[in-house]
């Protein structure tokens, strides 16, 4: 059954109630639920009258403040491809590389956010019964082929996260503030809303019976930064890794999707970088500090491929 | 500086957080299931309850009948449903039904709404039935869609409507945005349209449609025909294809599949199943104890009201199964103590267009099967005793995944049932359903009205027909199947994964004194993977030993893919000749021209020659730094295949000329060369002729396959010309006591005049004549037809030229551009014929860089399932592509040309493979080139 609550507290009433599942854009909610991934009923936003906060992009750059930037959960990603987000190109770019022109026309930021991951294991109806994530307790692409599967070995599940716009929102130490039964409150920053990748169980940490209400950027205003993925073609391909960069006065912040089960920050990198290391020491060292998954091994110049062409991207990007 | 905090600044937040809607509590206002949906689609109001995982797609095609918005992924990647939605394109098959309420809602259906005063088929339509409601006028085309037609920007239609939708919208908003004259770039047309996939690779065309439109030259209407006689119906989303068709009482199929390969069904208990309300029947297909040598092999057919009921129970039938080890690769099934795939031999499914030879069979490995008769093997193998160069290469498995799956819609009544199948055979089909079903051939009629694509893969005998034909008999419903992409990735075919051991030995004096091929082939649990038939035939007269082995996997059937055994053949050979070329430090084309005595390669030598990056052939490695280029050379010959006695029945009365055949039209334009044949064989103008295929009650038509329908069809269409004419002008003659009467193009021409056909039709002359494609004046190159076919004189030449850099960071390869020539004789459609060489370069290309099949080692279950993991080229990877036509008639063969389909697929997979390597040095020897093996070669290189 669906239910079409007309505000954001009724919807997380519905939702705190049991087990139905929030529907944004639904393109990844329809998806799953033909798969089979998806059983019950249906919470959709549809009809939620989303205040500013919860369905809009809110900047303050040119209010003569540190300039900061607010996103509704129910925003579309194509709303993100505007003018106010100059001020943070690698999040404009990232907003506008992602999917295809129709799913960002549909699909939201929350859903962007907090979509399930695209393993090929995972959404195949006959592979799924012993993973993590459908439930079980083992990872069939650690064994079988995981061509496209994470390089970096952070826990049981090796699944790639799928989520763009959070390997963006890493790069620029962005926070959330989630809607729950007891009301609004500011959950703490993205890279924990995702957490470090070793529960297998779930692609989000976000708290049981919460509704993501909007993300915060209070940083990176006005640093260099660039978004960029590489895939085989050119639109619309999953990203074999997907990176942001930011280059601001405390030096420069790296965050990696396609790497490992949640974005992740490549601190070691920046470190690296901040002391004068070229990209492919940075991102060999950050490799070094891990534990590496065989298959995907060629990853490691990929990435330092890309993190290359996105500092002499960032670099270039005049402001 | 103020200290405001980001609460403060997003004005209304801190208020709201206060008020009373942020208070939890009980929900108020919810509208509970069976929601109700109020929308406009193209204009008229629609109130309909849905379901809660409806889609958008779903509520336009089976509630309303629209049936315009296409499913072929189902999961947001190709764009084939995009509808707009207030303006906006957007895909439907992950719209949720719930968020069209309060919408304008614009299908493909109601884009001309606005201007053309008759029906656009809004949602009044009804559903059921299949005619097709009329097409609009071409005035009141949006202007893109006459681009469409005008450019030729599509083949098979059924990506049309979705690329229509959303490059109407992107056109609208470029116009109101830009003075007349100014149009997009390449990259910006295929940035809008990265949400479009075309597997017929209709996207030269596209950008062509889209760049004119946008500047203005569509505005108005073009005089003249538009080029493919089927294109309004499909630029409006009027073409019906079988997934279409929809018929009063209908019920919908889902197969219950293996999970695995190498397996015994144990149990299967469909008593969950059954209970689920809207279920029809469940029929079981296999029994306790049966083998299931692959994944996806049929256990159950689930028949329920619509798909959704279908699928749901589908999910609830339980199958045990006993699993064993599975081989899905050569390696594995070669190993010892592999799973044997066929424990008891017996006999096994085939993958070949041509009759299998029997051969030895040693455990999973079949063969050899030597093609080389004739061509001095014994020289060939002391030749490479002392090889110039020598290698192992390797392809993937590459789906024909054609953009409509392999559906089929079955209805009985009483003793006759009539079966519409997306099919290239609906004769073929008709006459193995007849003797499968022990009926006389006069009461099984097949229809396929528009077919979304084939490339091969529905030239052959699919098992579901049979199941579906025969449960529409059992359960006593029309009975409607559409595979999901999932299976029509899994089951609905590929080009064989092969390992090609060649050597290539070329003396001193330039003369190929050698070649060796050693190929083994994976069709899965088929044999036919055949590629030494095919390179029989290039550099004749140079000694060959020629072997292929069949490897038996735990993998679904392969099918014949356009060129089959072409593309990996010529991959290996041509990149073997290319490196002797390169080791010797002398052009591609030298090397070969003394190899090549038929004039047809001379004359595309010559052309090569003459082409802007000539100068580069013999380059390897100029570019250092990240980015390097390199253009690729490479060459391919195919047959001369035709479907001898094939009939074609042309008929004039008062109402037109009208020609048929049981034939079809996958998107090759079978039908436009059957009206332009009319049009050069009478004179009377396309327009005048209304064409019919796709019914298997027609005169036999050819299968369309083997690159032969035109070449078979259009003798035959000139045969019939020539009875019906000498009826009509007895007819006149008689009637008007003419003298001196001569037919002559357009009509009669007689002592004091000349009467049209037109005159004489009108004059109440009714006449039909039945045409034969007969043997070629220079008769066939093996003297008997196999297998419904005939192999003629000559073959058919390509060579490609591609310019392609490498991302040297990123392991990317992008193909900036591409000549591609081809001699096959003559060209009658050059429009059509260059659409469909273009749309061949492309699959090359996918088959280079992108597409790979994978299966899960372990299961044999398919891991590329969707169109998001099998990577099909997009706009932007489409180069720009000029092709060239050796427009020359070949003596001796009717209607002086041959086939073109398959040539333009085989030679470009090498020219790229050669191109990578002149960019970097390292020569890719596996198929796909993705970006890890790019690396990877890349650092077997010393880089600069
Ligand atoms: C062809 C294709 C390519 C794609 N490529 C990319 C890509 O490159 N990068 C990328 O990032 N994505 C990509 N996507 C995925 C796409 O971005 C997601 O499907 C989309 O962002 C999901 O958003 P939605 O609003 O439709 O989410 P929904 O489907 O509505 O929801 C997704 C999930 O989020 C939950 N959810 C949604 N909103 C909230 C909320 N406010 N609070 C709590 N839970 C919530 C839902 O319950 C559900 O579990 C691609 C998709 C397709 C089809
Ligand atoms: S069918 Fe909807 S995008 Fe492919
Ligand atoms: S015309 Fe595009 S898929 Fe056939």
């Amino acid at each position: 059954m669906i239910h079409f609550p007309l505000s954001p507290s009724d919807a997380v009433t519905l939702h705190a109630q049991g087990r139905a599942t929030l529907r944004a854009g639904g393109t990844d909610v329809v998806d799953r639920a033909r798969n089979g991934l998806l059983v019950g009923d249906v919470i959709d936003l549809r009809d939620v009258q989303p205040d500013a906060m919860f369905g809009g992009v809110s900047s303050t750059a040119g209010l003569g403040v540190p300039p900061s930037l607010s996103i509704g959960a129910l925003t579309r990603i194509a709303a993100l491809d505007v003018p106010a987000l100059d001020a943070w190109p690698g999040l404009r770019e990232a907003a506008r590389t992602l999917a295809t022109p129709q799913v960002r026309a549909m699909a939201t930021v929350g859903g962007g956010l907090l979509q399930a991951n695209r393993c090929w294991y995972f959404r195949h109806p006959d592979l799924r019964a012993d993973c993590h994530k459908a439930g079980g307790a083992t990872c069939a692409a650690r064994s079988g082929d995981a061509l496209r599967h994470a390089l970096f070995d952070v826990g049981p599940c090796i699944s790639v996260h799928p989520s763009t716009l959070g390997c963006a929102l890493l790069a620029y130490d962005a926070t959330f503030t989630v809607l729950e039964a007891a009301g609004l409150r500011d959950a703490g920053t993205v890279e924990a809303l995702f957490g470090s990748g070793a529960d297998p169980t779930r692609d989000n940490q976000l708290p049981d019976g919460a509704v993501l209400y909007a993300v915060h950027v209070d940083t990176g205003a006005g640093d260099r930064s660039a978004y960029g993925r590489a895939t085989g073609r050119t639109w619309a391909e999953w990203p074999l890794v997907e990176a942001t960069v930011r280059v601001g006065p405390a030096g420069v912040v790296i965050a990696a999707g396609g790497v490992a089960p949640v974005p992740v920050r490549l601190r070691v990198a920046e470190q690296a970088l901040g002391s004068g290391a070229s990209a492919g020491e940075a991102i060999h060292r950050e490799c070094a500090s891990r534990q590496l998954l065989a298959q995907s091994a060629y990853k490691v110049d990929l990435l330092a491929g890309l993190v290359q062409a996105l500092l002499d991207r960032a670099d270039r990007r005049s402001l | 500086m103020p200290t405001l905090s980001r609460r403060d600044l997003f004005r209304g937040t801190a208020a709201v957080g206060a008020s009373a809607l942020l208070k939890p509590g009980v929900a108020r206002a919810t509208a509970p299931s069976a929601a109700n949906l109020v929308t406009q689609v193209n204009g008229e109001r629609v109130d309909t309850p849905i379901g809660d995982h409806e889609t958008a797609l779903e509520l336009v095609r089976e509630r309303l009948g629209l049936t315009g918005s296409k499913e072929a992924c189902g999961h947001g990647a190709c764009g084939a449903c995009t509808m707009l939605v207030d303006g906006v394109p957007q895909v439907s098959c992950i719209q949720p039904a719930s968020h069209l309420h309060g919408k304008q809602v614009v299908t493909i259906e109601g884009l001309h709404h606005a201007t053309d005063p008759r029906p656009a088929g809004g949602p009044g339509h009804p559903p059921h039935g299949i005619a097709p409601p009329p097409s609009p006028s071409l005035e009141a085309l949006h202007p893109l869609q006459r681009a469409f037609l005008a450019e030729d920007a599509l083949q098979c239609g059924y990506c049309t409507p979705g690329f229509v939708v959303e490059a109407s919208a992107f056109h609208d908003a470029w116009r109101g945005a830009h003075p007349v004259g100014e149009g997009p770039t390449r990259a910006e047309v295929a940035a809008a349209l990265s949400g479009h996939l075309c597997r017929c690779g209709a996207y030269e065309g596209i950008f062509r449609a889209v760049q004119g439109s946008c500047k203005g030259d569509f505005d108005a209407v073009i005089p003249g025909e538009p080029p493919r006689i089927d294109g309004l119906e499909k630029v409006t989303g009027h073409a019906r294809y079988t997934v279409d068709v929809s018929l009063p009482g209908m019920k919908e199929a889902v197969f219950v599949r293996s999970p695995c390969g190498g397996a015994k069904v144990a149990q299967i208990d469909d008593s969950a199943a059954r209970k689920v309300p809207g279920v029809h029947g469940i029929l079981h297909l296999a029994d306790s104890g049966a083998t299931l040598r692959h994944a996806g092999q049929p256990i159950a057919i689930v028949v329920a009201d619509d798909r959704t009921t279908a699928r749901t129970a589908a999910r609830l039938v339980r199958v045990s199964v006993n699993r064993g080890p599975v081989a899905c690769d050569i390696a594995s099934a070669l190993a010892p103590g592999a799973p044997l795939v066929y424990p008891n031999r017996g006999k096994t499914e085939i993958s070949s267009e041509m009759t299998v030879i029997p051969t030895a069979w040693n455990l999973n490995e079949r063969g050899p099967l030597r093609t080389d008769i004739g061509l001095a093997p014994g020289r060939a193998q002391r030749a490479v005793e002392a090889p110039s160069v020598d290698g192992v290469w390797t392809t993937q498995a590459q789906c024909h995944t054609a953009l409509e799956p392999h559906a089929c819609v079955a209805q009985w009544e009483g003793e006759s049932v009539t079966v519409w199948a997306s099919t290239q055979m609906v004769v073929g089909l008709a006459e193995e359903l007849a003797d499968r079903l022990r009926l006389p051939a006069s009461q099984v009629r097949v229809l396929a009205p528009y077919v979304g694509g084939a490339f091969g893969a529905k030239a052959a005998w699919d098992a579901h027909v049979g199941f579906v034909v025969d449960a529409a008999r059992q359960l006593d419903v029309p009975l409607r199947y559409v595979p999901d992409r999932h299976e029509e990735l899994l089951l609905g075919g590929y080009r064989p994964p092969q390992e090609l051991k060649v050597a290539v030995a070329v003396n001193a004096a330039g003369e190929l004194d050698g070649v060796r091929m050693e190929v083994r082939g994976d069709s899965g649990v088929a044999v036919g993977a055949n590629v030494g038939g095919i390179m029989r035939l290039r550099y004749p007269g140079a000694p060959k030993f020629l072997s292929d082995y069949d490897v038996l996997t735990h993998a679904p059937a392969a099918r014949p893919f356009r060129g089959p055994g072409g593309p990996p053949g010529y991959f290996a050979l041509e990149g073997a000749i290319d490196q002797i070329a390169a080791d010797r430090g002398v052009s591609p084309i030298s090397i070969r021209r003394p190899w090549d005595r038929e004039p047809a390669f001379r004359r595309l030598y010559d052309w090569a020659e003459g082409l802007p990056e000539a100068g580069r052939y013999a380059e390897v490695g100029r570019d250092t730094g990240r980015f390097r280029d390199g253009v690729g050379v490479a060459t391919a010959a195919w047959y001369h295949f035709v479907a001898p006695g094939i009939e074609v029945l042309l008929k004039a009365d008062s109402s037109g000329f009208h020609v048929s055949t049981a034939s079809q039209d996958m998107g090759n334009g079978t039908r436009t060369t059957l009206a332009q044949a009319v049009e050069d064989a009478l004179g009377v103008p396309r327009a005048r002729v209304s064409v019919r295929v796709g019914d298997s009650r027609d005169v036999p038509g050819p299968m369309s396959a083997g690159s032969r329908t035109t070449v078979s069809v259009r003798p035959a269409v000139f045969d019939a010309a020539r009875e019906l004419t000498a009826a009509m002008l007895d007819f006149a003659v008689s009637t008007w006591g003419l003298t001196e009467a001569v037919v002559a193009p357009g009509g009669v021409q007689h002592a004091t005049g000349f009467a049209t056909w037109a005159s004489i039709v009108d004059a109440g002359g009714s006449f039909s004549a039945v045409g034969r494609r007969r043997v070629d004046p220079a008769g066939w190159a093996i003297p008997l037809a196999i297998g419904g076919s005939a192999i003629g004189k000559h073959s058919s030449a390509a060579l490609q030229v591609s310019l392609v850099r490498v991302d040297t960071w990123l392991g990317r390869v992008q193909v900036l551009k591409v000549w591609a020539g081809f001699a096959v004789g003559r060209v009658h459609s050059p429009v059509i014929a260059r659409s469909q060489a273009i749309g061949g370069v492309i699959q090359s290309l996918g088959y280079a860089l992108h597409e790979e099949r994978r299966l899960d080692a372990k299961t044999g279950a398919l891991l590329t399932h969707t169109l998001e993991d099998y990577h099909l080229p997009g706009m932007a990877e489409s180069p720009e592509i000029d092709v060239h036509f050796d427009d020359v008639p070949i003596p001796g063969v009717a209607a002086e040309g041959i086939g073109l389909s398959e040539v333009t697929t085989c030679g470009g997979g090498a020219s790229i493979a050669n191109a990578i390597f002149r960019a970097t040095g390292w020569r890719p020897m596996a198929l796909p080139a993705r970006p890890d093996r790019v690396l990877a070669g890349l650092k077997t290189r010393v880089t600069v």
